[in-house]
C-alpha cells in the first residue's frame, strides 16, 4: 500500500507541478492523519473540507464551488461503490487547471483509487489467511495439549484409584511405585503448564526482557544445577574460558533456554552418553553450545525441529513439540540466534549466539 | 512444647498437605483461609512461624505481610503459584523470611522452616562459621578453604559476612547492594555479578558448580545453611 501511494504522490506531483496529500480512513472514519508519503501539508480549515469530500464522494476546495478558500483542491478516491479516501492537490498555479489537464488529473486519481482498492482487498485476504493459520495452530495446539494433559492425568487417576482400593496387591513396594508414578505425572503436568505460559507470552509479544549484565558462568551454573537429577548417571562436561566478560541478557530466560536444551539432550540420547556445554566469545558474539553424543538429527529436520509441534519422526514420546520453538523465540527476543547442527564425529549441537555490543560499566569497591 | 505454625491458604488441599506434613514433623498447626483472619489469628495466637500464600481471596498476601510486619517479627514463609521474580522480590523486600513456589516438596518446606528457626534463636558465640570446605573466623576475620587461608578484599569479606549473618536465607540484590554499597547503588546488580564470581573462584572447590553461594535466579543470593 505504501509503495502505491508513494508512486501516486510522486507521479501526480511531477505531472501537475503540485504538492499532494493522501488521507485514508481508519476503521471507516477519516481523521486528520495525513499519509506519511504526502508532500502537501494541510491547514486546520482544510479538514472540514476533506471530511465533506469523503462523506459526499464529490470534489471540493480550491477552484471549485464548494469551499473555494481551502488551501488545496480535494478529490475523492472513489471506485464504483465506495469512497476509499481523499487526495489533496495544490498546484503552483494561481488559476484552475485547463480543462484537459483537470480531466487528466481526475482520470489519474481514479486509477489510483482502483489500485488502492486492490491493495485493500489483498490486505484483507492476507489477514483472513493469517486468521485461518492462527486458527489452525490453535486447533493443533488444543489437540496436542489435550493429549499431553490426558496422559499424566490418566496415570494419576489410575495410580490413585489403585492406592484407594483395599484389594490392590503388591504390598508396600507397589504402593511406593504407584505414588512415584503420581509424582512423575504431576511433574510432567507442571512442565507442560510452564511451557504453555512461555509460549503464550512469546506469541502475544508480551514478553518483557529484564536485560542485565550477567555472569555467563553463573547462568550456566544455575541451569546445570537444575538438571542435576537427570544427569545423575551421565557425564556433563562444562567448558568455558575463565575470563568471560559480563554479557547483557535476561538471566532467568536464558537459564531456561539452557535448561530446555540440556533436558532435550538427556531425553533424546542414549542413557550414559555424555553431554558438553561450552561458552566463549567470538566475532562480537557470545556463543553457548550444548553438544550431545547421540545419533544426531536427520539433516532435513535441522531447521524444522524449531517449528511449533514438529517432532522428528520416530522419537520417544513425552515432548510437547514446543520446547525448541520456545527456546528459539527467547533467544531471538534477545536479538540472538539459536541453530542446530550435527557434529562430524556424531551427536547434535545446539548453538546460542548472542550479540555482545557493549562492555559492562566499571565496578567499585564498597566504601566500608 | 511443639512450635506453633499458622498456615494461611485458601486451598483446602494445600492446607491439608501442609497440616499433615507439619504435624508429622512435630509442629502444631492452625489454619485460616483468608487474609483478615490471618492477621487476627496471628495477633491472638502468637505463632512461632507463619506460612502465608500470596494469592488470598480477600487481601493480597504481600499486604497481609506488610500489616503483620508493623508489629510482628514472626518468621514468615510465603507461598506462590506464580514463578515470577517480581512476586518473590516484593515478598522478600516486604520482610518475608523466605518463599516457596508451588508445587514444592515437604523436604524443601522443612529446610526453610529450619533456617527460619535458626534466625530466631541465634547461637550466642557463633564466632566460627563452617559450611562445606569453608571456615570463617568472624572474630579474627580469617577465611579458610580446605584448611588453607584465603585472601579476600574488604568488599568480598563484607559480602561474605552479610551472607553468613543470613545463612540459608535469600537476600535480594537490592538488600545486598543497599547494605554493602549504600542505597544509591541499589540497582547496580552487575557489581554483585563481578564480586560473587570472584568469591566463588576463591571459595568454591568447583566454581562451575557452586555449592556454597547459591544464585537465586532473578532474585538474589543465598549462602547454604551450615
Amino acid at each position: 500500500m505504501d509503495d502505491v501511494l508513494r508512486t501516486a504522490v510522486t507521479q501526480i506531483g511531477r505531472g501537475f507541478d503540485a504538492e499532494v496529500a493522501v488521507l485514508l480512513p481508519k476503521n471507516g472514519k477519516l481523521t486528520t492523519d495525513i499519509h506519511p508519503h504526502s508532500t502537501l501539508k494541510l491547514e486546520e480549515r482544510d479538514f472540514n473540507v476533506t471530511q465533506w469530500v469523503f462523506e459526499k464522494g464529490k470534489p471540493a476546495g480550491r477552484f471549485t464551488d464548494t469551499s473555494p478558500n481551502a488551501s488545496a483542491q480535494f478529490l475523492p478516491l472513489t471506485t464504483s461503490n465506495r469512497t476509499l479516501g481523499v487526495i489533496g492537490i495544490r498546484t503552483h498555479q494561481t488559476a484552475r487547471l485547463p480543462f484537459d489537464q483537470q480531466a487528466l488529473l481526475e482520470t489519474f486519481v481514479n486509477q489510483v483509487a482502483l489500485v488502492v482498492e486492490r491493495e485493500l482487498l489483498d490486505e484483507a485476504a492476507e489477514q483472513s489467511a493469517m486468521l485461518k493459520e492462527s486458527e489452525r495452530l490453535y486447533t493443533t495446539l488444543l489437540n496436542s495439549i489435550s493429549h499431553e494433559l490426558r496422559t499424566p492425568i490418566a496415570a494419576i487417576t489410575g495410580a490413585s484409584s489403585l492406592l484407594l482400593n483395599p484389594h490392590t496387591q503388591g504390598g508396600e513396594n507397589a504402593r511406593l511405585e504407584l505414588t512415584r508414578d503420581i509424582q512423575h505425572a504431576a511433574e510432567r503436568l507442571n512442565r507442560l503448564v510452564a511451557n504453555l505460559l512461555d509460549m503464550s507470552r512469546l506469541d502475544a509479544g508480551r514478553l518483557k526482557l529484564k536485560q542485565e549484565w550477567c555472569d555467563v558462568s553463573d547462568v550456566i551454573g544455575v541451569a546445570v544445577k537444575r538438571v542435576e537429577k537427570d544427569f545423575a548417571h551421565r557425564q556433563l562436561i562444562i567448558d568455558y574460558a575463565p575470563d568471560l566478560p559480563l554479557v547483557q541478557m535476561d538471566f532467568v530466560l536464558m537459564e531456561q533456554v539452557i535448561v530446555n536444551l540440556l533436558d532435550n539432550a538427556c531425553a533424546y540420547t542414549p542413557p550414559e552418553t555424555s553431554v558438553k556445554i561450552s561458552a566463549g566469545i567470538a566475532d562480537k558474539s557470545l556463543l553457548i553450545s550444548i553438544t550431545d553424543s547421540g545419533r544426531g538429527i536427520p539433516p532435513q529436520d535441522l531447521e524444522r525441529i524449531f517449528d511449533k509441534f514438529y517432532r522428528v519422526p520416530g522419537t520417544v514420546t513425552g515432548g510437547t513439540g514446543l520446547g525448541l520453538s520456545i527456546c528459539r523465540g527467547l533467544v531471538e527476543a534477545h536479538g540472538g540466534t539459536l541453530s542446530a547442527a550435527n557434529m562430524p564425529e556424531g551427536g547434535a549441537c545446539f548453538i546460542i549466539r548472542l550479540p555482545v555490543n557493549d562492555t559492562p560499566p566499571p565496578v567499585q569497591e564498597a566504601a566500608l | 512444647m511443639n512450635s506453633v505454625v499458622l498456615v494461611v491458604d485458601d486451598e483446602l488441599q494445600i492446607r491439608r498437605f501442609l497440616k499433615i506434613s507439619l504435624e508429622s514433623n512435630g509442629y502444631t498447626v492452625h489454619e485460616v483461609d483468608n487474609g483478615e483472619d490471618a492477621i487476627t489469628k496471628a495477633a491472638f495466637l502468637r505463632p512461632d512461624y507463619i506460612i502465608l500464600d500470596i494469592g488470598l481471596p480477600d487481601i493480597d498476601g504481600i499486604e497481609v505481610l506488610r500489616r503483620l510486619r508493623e508489629w510482628s517479627k514472626t518468621p514468615v514463609i510465603m507461598l506462590s503459584v506464580r514463578d515470577t521474580d517480581r512476586d518473590k522480590i516484593a515478598a522478600l523486600d516486604s520482610g518475608a523470611d523466605d518463599y516457596l513456589t508451588k508445587p514444592f516438596s515437604v523436604d524443601e518446606l522443612m529446610a526453610r522452616l529450619r533456617v527460619a528457626q535458626r534466625h530466631i534463636q541465634p547461637t550466642p558465640d557463633a564466632a566460627i562459621f563452617t559450611a562445606g570446605d569453608m571456615q570463617v573466623d568472624l572474630a579474627r576475620r580469617i577465611v579458610t578453604s580446605k584448611g588453607e587461608q584465603v585472601k579476600l578484599t574488604p568488599t568480598e569479606y563484607a559480602l561474605l559476612r552479610l551472607l553468613i549473618q543470613h545463612a540459608g536465607k535469600v537476600l535480594t540484590h537490592r538488600q545486598i547492594l543497599r547494605e554493602i554499597w549504600g542505597a544509591e547503588y541499589e540497582n547496580e546488580t552487575h557489581y554483585l555479578r563481578v564480586y560473587f564470581a570472584q568469591l566463588r573462584l576463591k571459595l568454591e572447590s568447583d566454581p562451575a558448580r557452586p555449592k556454597l553461594i547459591i544464585t537465586e535466579p532473578g532474585v538474589g543470593y543465598r549462602l547454604v545453611a551450615p
